[in-house]
């Protein structure tokens, strides 16, 4: 496909030549994504005409954050349900699981008490490791789940792993904040 | 569709012409100029074999008076018309810098302006004008030393510069008349020249960049092909200089001596403490020995009194390095490459320690004054195409979030930081207010929450969208950053339909000046020729239509059509060609789409006509033979 004739339209899976699906052969993405890299990057038509160059800039972006997609596993599967028809917004009403938020709420308790703990960086990795265990566990759920075509499963599940997500970035920024001090 | 014919990017460049291009290290204190030739990678002298460009700049009544090395040596007769450590200003707005920053000489012009000015006897200049003053001396050199006029350079800037910096150095090479290809970070233009880009296997590689006034440290991550800043750290404050004042210190203590205000006699003990500096990089001992007026001096320095001045400023530069290695995350033991970069690398002692710390050699090579330059100039020459053999490309990332500012000044993340470079991105925001019309949106650059803990990179204003109730405007903002990490961003209000309009506000606010709207108009142009292109695709493409359309009917319209559908598209087809004569693409699109969907019954019933022509004397039995081989 040469840059003239870049198809915005088509899915992410298809620009990348992979099958609709939440396990997806990353090797393969790589190289394709390196491969458009090497076709449309802006450099590559550093020396052609302006109009060219924003093109450049454009399909480059397109290409970015189609990969950026693909390659984190969470807005792959994001990006599957979007394809199915069905909304993961924040706004999108979900039932939460009571006993999902408690675990939530503990969990948050937890992340709060590190700074004032005896062994702050210990007692943060063992929080971590908590959070990334259920990551892993809901991803691999919901993954199954959309491969099932399941989605109303995939999305609550999916919301879950949203929760978990942001749990994983307030850990990190509490790291931050212990380097900092 | 698209009727122009494009070659592989590289190849459009016919074999034998080879584009001029080059590689510049605007640095702090000095700059250079570099270029490939004969595909050799060398730093371009001037007239005296000297390479190194002082980054200063006098000014007199008509303009610049001295520049580089002279305006350097003259720096004490005229301190306030002499601008150096430019660099130190470049993307600042007035309330970031006063007239003490950083040790600089200089008087501030009082403007209601936010873009600060310094006052000098050929008017008031901003420190864009002032490096773009530098930039054109070195482009000068360039050219008179490669014969004729650059295609195109790379400009390095340090990785941690944010991005009103990175306009403001974009926008001062511009002013010098420079097609600027690409402006690459330092750190990555010093392991480029290196070659550390072409290695199979992905490595850490750490930069250390002792210039003469600043120390910057950055650890990289190269994962093929891809280039990225883990993290930076440094001093602004810390560099060769703080080596010979120490050298200075030391002696003026030894013989007692009062140097109190006496310029030249600084001037001369500085030169001097140069001079010993250099010589112990290959020396155990040197002679400090000045006559000035009355005092003379002579004094042996050892290379043991030497070491233990500069200890202390080793000491703070590996202080920055853990610091670097903690923000990325990383162990001494996971870095596989150190660069040295900066003169002051050379300094024994220096490269000791560094490989002390980081237990391993570190690479000393290239002349760690030019190695920016030429790892530029390599770039450059990629991406002028001269080498379309080449598989180099270099991926940027994002070194900053960006995002905009939202009620109760938070920060709304757009593009996180590290998303590879270009990027663009859009999210929808809304009004806050009941019959809210305009919106002010502000852009903002950082990792914090809170705005007033980021970088403010602009403001605007979204102006005359209907009034609905608040939370019911429906306001796109789209990000977008190019391959330098610039950024644009535009916001449209979607129900409305309103193509409301949209002012950018530089922070660094260059609004009343040339320059401003030299660049704004060269990005209008670029638009106008996207759109330009667009149309005239449309045109062509309403001509073809046309004539195909013309031909089939000549044919047999007669044949096929009644005399009412025969009308329509004939009145579709009049509707096309008026259209072309139009200026917007859309219109003309718009009319072929209608005249697309009046021809569709003349068109299947020609399809249908012509496949029942190809099938005439065919039986089925013979289709069934041929697909059966029974």
């Amino acid at each position: 496909m040469d840059i003239e004739h870049f198809n915005f339209e088509q899915s992410y899976f298809d620009l990348f030549e992979l099958p609709v699906s939440c396990n997806i052969d990353t090797a393969q993405l790589r190289e394709k994504f390196m491969d458009m890299q090497r076709l449309y990057h802006p450099d590559r038509y550093a020396a052609a005409s302006d109009a060219l160059r924003l093109r450049a800039v454009q399909v480059t972006a397109h290409v970015n954050s189609a990969h950026q997609t693909l390659v984190q596993p969470l807005q792959r599967a994001e990006y599957c349900l979007q394809l199915a028809g069905i909304s993961t917004d924040a706004e999108t009403d979900a039932k939460m699981d009571p006993m999902f938020l408690m675990q939530q709420m503990e969990l948050r308790e937890s992340l709060e008490e590190v700074p004032a703990a005896t062994d702050p960086y210990k007692s943060l990795d063992s929080v971590r490791k908590e959070i990334d265990q259920l990551i892993d566990s809901t991803a691999v759920a919901a993954n199954e789940s959309i491969n099932e075509k399941k989605y109303v499963d995939a999305r609550d599940l999916i919301r879950r792993w949203q929760f978990l997500e942001k749990l994983g970035d307030e850990a990190n920024s509490i790291e931050a904040q212990l380097d900092d001090a | 569709m698209a009727l122009l014919q494009i070659s592989e990017p590289g190849q459009s460049t016919a074999p034998h012409q080879h584009r001029l291009a080059a590689g510049i290290d605007l640095g702090t204190t000095n700059s250079l100029v570099a270029t490939i030739k004969s595909g050799l990678a060398s730093v371009l002298p001037d007239d005296q074999g000297e390479v190194i460009f002082p980054s200063v700049v006098r000014y007199g009544k008509d303009g610049v008076a001295a520049i580089g090395k002279a305006a350097r040596d003259q720096a004490s007769e005229d301190p306030y018309n002499t601008i150096s450590s430019v660099k130190r200003l470049i993307g600042l707005s007035a309330e970031d810098i006063t007239e003490s920053s950083a040790g600089m000489m200089f008087k501030l012009e009082k403007t209601d302006s936010s873009v600060p000015r310094i006052a000098t006897d050929a008017g008031a200049k901003t420190a864009i004008e002032v490096s773009a003053d530098i930039l054109r001396a070195l482009r000068t050199r360039a050219e008179l030393s490669l014969g004729g006029e650059l295609t195109g350079v790379v400009v390095t800037v340090p990785a941690y510069f944010d991005d009103t910096q990175r306009q403001a150095t974009k926008d001062a090479a511009k002013l010098a008349g420079l097609n600027v290809y690409r402006l690459v970070n330092e750190p990555t233009a010093a392991a480029i020249a290196y070659g550390l880009d072409r290695a199979d296997a992905d490595s850490t590689i750490a930069v250390y960049d002792l210039g003469g006034g600043t120390f910057d440290i950055s650890i990289l991550k190269l994962e093929k092909g891809v280039f990225e800043v883990l993290s930076t750290a440094g001093d602004t404050a810390l560099g060769g200089d703080d080596i010979d004042n120490a050298i200075v210190d030391w002696v003026v203590a030894q013989h007692g001596v009062e140097v109190g205000g006496n310029a030249g006699l600084q001037r001369t003990l500085l030169d001097q403490a140069r001079v010993v500096k250099h010589a112990l990089s290959t020396n155990d001992q040197a002679q400090f020995s000045i006559q000035h007026g009355e005092l003379s001096i002579n004094s042996t320095v050892s290379l043991e009194t030497f070491n233990s001045l500069v200890a202390e400023l080793i000491q703070n530069t590996l202080k920055s390095c853990r610091n670097a290695l903690r923000q990325a995350k990383l162990k001494k033991n996971q870095i596989d490459n150190v660069v040295m970069v900066g003169g002051s690398t050379r300094v024994p002692a220096v490269r000791a320690a560094v490989s002390e710390f980081f237990e391993r050699e570190v690479l000393t090579d290239i002349n760690p004054d030019e190695v920016v330059a030429i790892g530029a100039a390599l770039q450059a020459d990629v991406l002028a195409g001269n080498k379309p053999d080449s598989d180099m490309l270099l991926l940027d990332v994002i070194p900053l979030s960006l995002g905009i500012e939202t009620h109760g000044g938070l920060v709304e993340q757009i593009i996180p930081r590290n998303t590879t470079i270009p990027a663009a991105r859009a999210q929808e925001f809304t009004t806050y207010k009941d019959g809210q019309t305009a919106m002010a949106l502000h852009v903002v650059q950082g990792e914090r929450d809170l705005v007033r803990d980021c970088r403010s990179l602009g403001r605007f204003e979204l102006r005359g969208f209907n009034p609905v109730v608040a939370g019911q405007a429906r306001i796109q903002v789209t990000f977008q950053v190019d391959a330098d990490g610039l950024l644009t961003v535009s916001a449209v209000e979607r129900d409305s339909g309103v193509q409301a309009e949209v002012q950018i506000k530089p922070s660094y606010g260059l609004r009343d000046s040339e320059i401003e709207s030299m660049i704004r108009d060269s990005m209008t142009n670029a638009q106008q020729d996207v759109a330009a292109r667009m149309l005239q695709e449309q045109r062509v493409e309403a001509e073809r239509a046309v004539e195909a359309l013309d031909a089939a009917m000549a044919k047999d319209a007669d044949e096929f059509l009644d005399e009412n559908e025969k009308q329509k598209i004939v009145d579709a087809r009049e509707a096309v060609v008026q259209s072309s004569t139009a200026t917007d693409a859309d219109s003309i699109k718009s009319a072929l789409r209608v005249l697309e969907k009046v021809s569709e019954v003349y068109v299947s019933r020609r399809m249908n006509a012509s496949i029942g022509e190809a099938m005439k004397g065919k039986t089925i039995d013979s289709y069934e033979k041929q697909d059966s081989p029974t």
